[in-house]
């Protein structure tokens, strides 16, 4: 195929259609107007009984102009409001169909070639590099682009489409996406959506007239021409919907067949190798399955996907070419047989992502897990029976091990390590308003089991929970954000350790799901020396010896003559207010701060857990990731 | 002021904001296809970072083919070297030249390498063999698609810039030149290239 000259031509079909579309959508808003404008002028004419001659007469231009004034801003306030609702970034449409992102250095084969072939695609196509989603539970081959530019354009493919195609059908899928992203295909079909809806609202009025007007029959008798009047406009509103709608969605769909034909060239321009995306289609049309997509919004997004999402119960508005056509344009010598190949359903088994990163995390925190806790019951007076303890020790850090790679169990941990026996109440209540379904028991069974946790395995206890929050929803992340907030003021109080916890999850978690933006404005440390005295003093305030040492000890390193705040002002509210001043310092400034923080925390001679989970939340909250030799450093020079 | 001068005026605006609007578009596509190019080397040198971790997974299976794996480390390493010098003195001619020549050894030092390998199924199961075998694919593929992508933004200048009346204004800004597709001097190196395949 020459993919070049196949482009023109549906670049060229595609744009004479969105034409004809735009200039069907004016007619109709016209169309609309010279009805109403009749409508009205003659049920006020047949209200004093005169002729239509008289009705026409009275159409002076003021009352034309008012009528078009309204209708135009009627639909215009509809066609905006659709084109807004539909106007979703890529990641969020996409996780609403249920995807996941693929993690870069993935373990799983399937995943890792996707991501290969997307990287190649972009080289091919001079294009930045789009994220990547895979759909788990959709066994169907299809694929789909979403986000209305390029900066916040999504890819994503079924789990089918992984594994079912080979590595070149699965590049001339993609490759087809590619061009979906390049020639803004998204935001020109949401364009022709929100449009679409303003059309078949003028319909959608009609109906409601024609209702309206029904009961009233019913109700009373004496306004019957006012009644006939509102039928009859009624009728006729509707009528131009339908129709215009029927006209409108025909054209639609018309563009949308051009847009595919243009991507399937693409594909090949990207590829170079007709086979590929040739070969992906007339395996679809073996493949029992096919293209159909079973998630609940896949209907509505139709028109983003590789192939048919549903099955086609009216060729005429479907928003694909038949597969048959599309094979004979990439391969004109196509003999009609499709190719079989059976669902390899061991494959199709969606698997957990980056497991094996998270195996060797998980491996280092077992061997590590067990020892702490042994070495902790060493320490603690032997009431009970140790031996015994011990041996149920490493079945629980299984566990522990075991929740903290579910989205749910790493949930519970962390709230867990909130629970208090005493606010419990309150703390359910709150999981209960979230409606998750099944935390409840989970939290309150890590609460009891956590409530013993030695204080220095809190902190890799969170950090082992966090990359599993990751692939949380933004929704999802949302309410549990809440439900946390919800468990830590159970008590009416926020204690050191909470403030902590807060800010490494927040730290950590929220960069994947909102924008943050920070700004440097603090260029000397003078200008913060209140919040500094602060921070240091009641990191000072853990520490074993005398907190005005210890305090004196981190002022040496800022070279910032500080006195020791009095005890009342070392509040956690007034702390916390005092590190988010410092995230306000230039980068270089923050590395000083923790260094002089480090400094304080090992006046006694050793840092304690309590120590390092502080000062590692307060290296979360300024944004300055912790030199990982600043505490090593610390520990060394005593 | 009379209509015919508004006319004129508006008629020159339009005609300056036309000016100012193609001349952009030439700028953009001459960053478009100079950065592509920028990826061609990118991409080689990923496959030259690649190649020492083959040597290595398959060194453990192939404990009597030491001199083909050594013949690949030494063409490896010619390749970079020529790439750097790419790197360094600007794209001229001759050390385009030497370095298709070298990435021509290096492909064919791979092609044996591979033909060896045929002899050993072991270390084609193996799943640290089949990840790279997939990385290398991936990595020629980038190779390959980043000639294409950079000829393809080449063409899309080229075709831009001799258009009426693009032509004209760009000319007038000193485009007076078509960009230079890709082309390799050795058509033979281009055989014998990246030819690598464990299936």
């Amino acid at each position: 195929m020459d993919f070049f000259r196949e482009q023109d031509i549906a670049r060229r079909n595609a744009r004479l259609l969105t034409v004809l579309f735009s200039l069907a959508v004016l007619v109709l808003v016209g169309l609309t107007n010279v009805f109403l404008a009749l409508a009205l002028g003659f049920s006020d004419a047949a209200g004093r009984d005169s002729a239509l001659t008289d009705s026409l007469s009275m159409l002076d231009i003021r009352s034309t102009l008012v009528i078009s004034a309204c209708v135009v801003v009627v639909i215009v306030t509809v066609v905006l409001y659709n084109w807004i609702r539909f106007s979703q970034g890529g990641r969020s449409v996409v996780e609403a169909l249920g995807g996941r992102p693929v993690v870069s250095g993935t373990q799983d084969a399937y995943e890792r070639r996707a991501q290969n072939i997307v990287q190649e695609i972009s080289l091919a196509a001079n294009m930045p590099v789009p994220p990547l989603y895979v759909l788990d539970d959709e066994r169907g081959i299809n694929a789909l682009a979403a986000g209305v530019s390029p900066g916040d354009a999504v890819v994503a493919v079924t789990r089918g489409a992984m594994v079912q195609l080979t590595r070149d059908e699965l590049q001339g899928v993609i490759g087809h996406e590619f061009s979906h992203i390049l020639n803004g295909d998204m935001r020109l079909s949401i364009r022709l959506a929100a449009m679409l809806r303003g059309i078949t609202f003028i319909g959608d009025m009609g109906a409601v007239l024609l209702r309206s007007g029904g009961r009233r029959r019913m109700g009373s008798s004496n306004r019957k021409n006012d009644t006939a009047g509102l039928l009859v406009i009624g009728l006729g509103l509707y009528l131009i919907g339908l129709l215009g709608g029927l006209m409108a969605g025909l054209i639609k769909s018309a563009i949308s067949k051009q847009k595919e034909y243009l991507a399937d060239a693409s594909s090949v321009q990207f590829t170079r190798n007709p086979d590929g995306i040739g070969n992906a289609l007339k395996v679809i049309g073996g493949y029992t399955p096919g293209t159909l997509v079973h998630t609940a919004r896949a209907e509505e997004l139709s028109h983003l996907f590789f192939g048919q999402v549903k099955h086609r119960l009216w060729m005429l508005f479907a928003t694909h070419p038949k597969l048959e056509k599309r094979i004979l344009r990439v391969d004109p010598r196509w003999d009609g047989k499709f190719i079989e190949r059976s669902p390899d359903h061991r494959a199709l088994e969606p698997q957990l992502a980056d497991e094996m990163g998270l195996n060797q995390a998980r491996r280092a925190i077992s061997t590590a897990l067990p020892a702490a806790m042994l070495i902790d019951l060493d320490h603690s007076p032997p009431t009970g029976e140790p031996a015994e303890a011990a041996s149920a020790l490493p079945e629980l850090a299984g566990r522990i091990i075991e929740d903290a790679r579910e989205p749910l169990g790493a949930m519970s941990l962390i709230l867990g390590l909130l629970w208090h026996e005493g606010t419990q109440k309150q703390q359910l209540a709150s999981i209960e308003k979230a409606n998750i379904r099944g935390l409840e028991l989970l939290v309150a069974q890590s609460g009891r089991e956590l409530k013993d946790l030695a204080p220095e395995l809190r902190l890799p206890l969170i950090e082992l929970c966090l990359p599993t929050l990751k692939t949380l929803s933004e929704p999802q992340y949302k309410t549990f954000k809440q439900v946390l907030l919800n468990f830590i003021r159970a008590d009416g109080r926020v204690d050191l350790f909470e403030w902590c916890l807060y800010q490494l999850v927040r730290h950590y978690l929220d960069p994947q799901f909102m924008r943050t933006r920070h700004r440097a404005q603090f260029a000397k440390l003078e200008q913060v020396s209140t919040s500094l005295a602060i921070a240091l003093g009641t990191l000072a305030q853990l520490g074993k010896t005398d907190t005005e040492t210890a305090f004196q000890s981190g002022t040496t390193v800022l070279n910032l003559p500080l006195t020791l705040p009095q005890q009342e002002q070392l509040g956690v509210q007034e702390f916390g207010k005092a590190v988010d001043q410092l995230a306000g310092c230039y980068p270089l400034l923050k590395v000083t701060i923790l260094k002089a923080l480090a400094k304080v925390a090992e006046q006694d001679g050793e840092i304690s857990s309590r120590e390092v989970t502080l000062i590692k939340a307060i290296a979360a909250v300024i944004d300055c990731p912790l030199p990982n030799n600043v505490l090593e450093a610390a520990m060394l020079s005593r | 002021m009379s209509t015919s001068g508004i006319i004129f005026l508006s008629t020159i605006a339009v005609l300056l904001v036309w000016g100012v609007a193609i001349f952009n578009q030439l700028v953009a596509l001459t960053n478009r296809y100079k950065n592509a190019f920028a990826q061609i080397e990118v991409q080689l040198k990923r496959r030259y970072d690649l190649i020492p971790n083959l040597v290595e997974t398959a060194k453990g299976y192939l404990t009597h083919e030491r001199e083909t794996l050594q013949a690949v480390i030494e063409a490896r390493n010619e390749a970079a070297s020529a790439l750097s010098a790419v790197a360094q003195s600007g794209v001229d001619p001759a050390s385009i030249k030497a370095l298709s020549g070298a990435e021509g050894a290096l492909g064919s030092a791979l092609g044996k390498l591979n033909v060896v390998m045929e002899a050993y199924p072991d270390l084609k199961a193996s799943e640290n063999m089949q990840q790279l075998s997939e990385e290398l694919t991936s990595t020629e593929n980038r190779v390959a698609f980043a000639r294409q992508g950079f000829n393809d933004a080449v063409m899309n200048f080229n075709t831009y810039r001799q258009s009426f009346p693009n032509v004209v204004i760009g000319n007038f800004f000193g485009y007076r030149e078509d960009a230079n597709l890709l082309e390799f001097e050795d058509s033979a190196v281009i055989q014998a290239a990246p030819s690598i395949s464990f299936s």
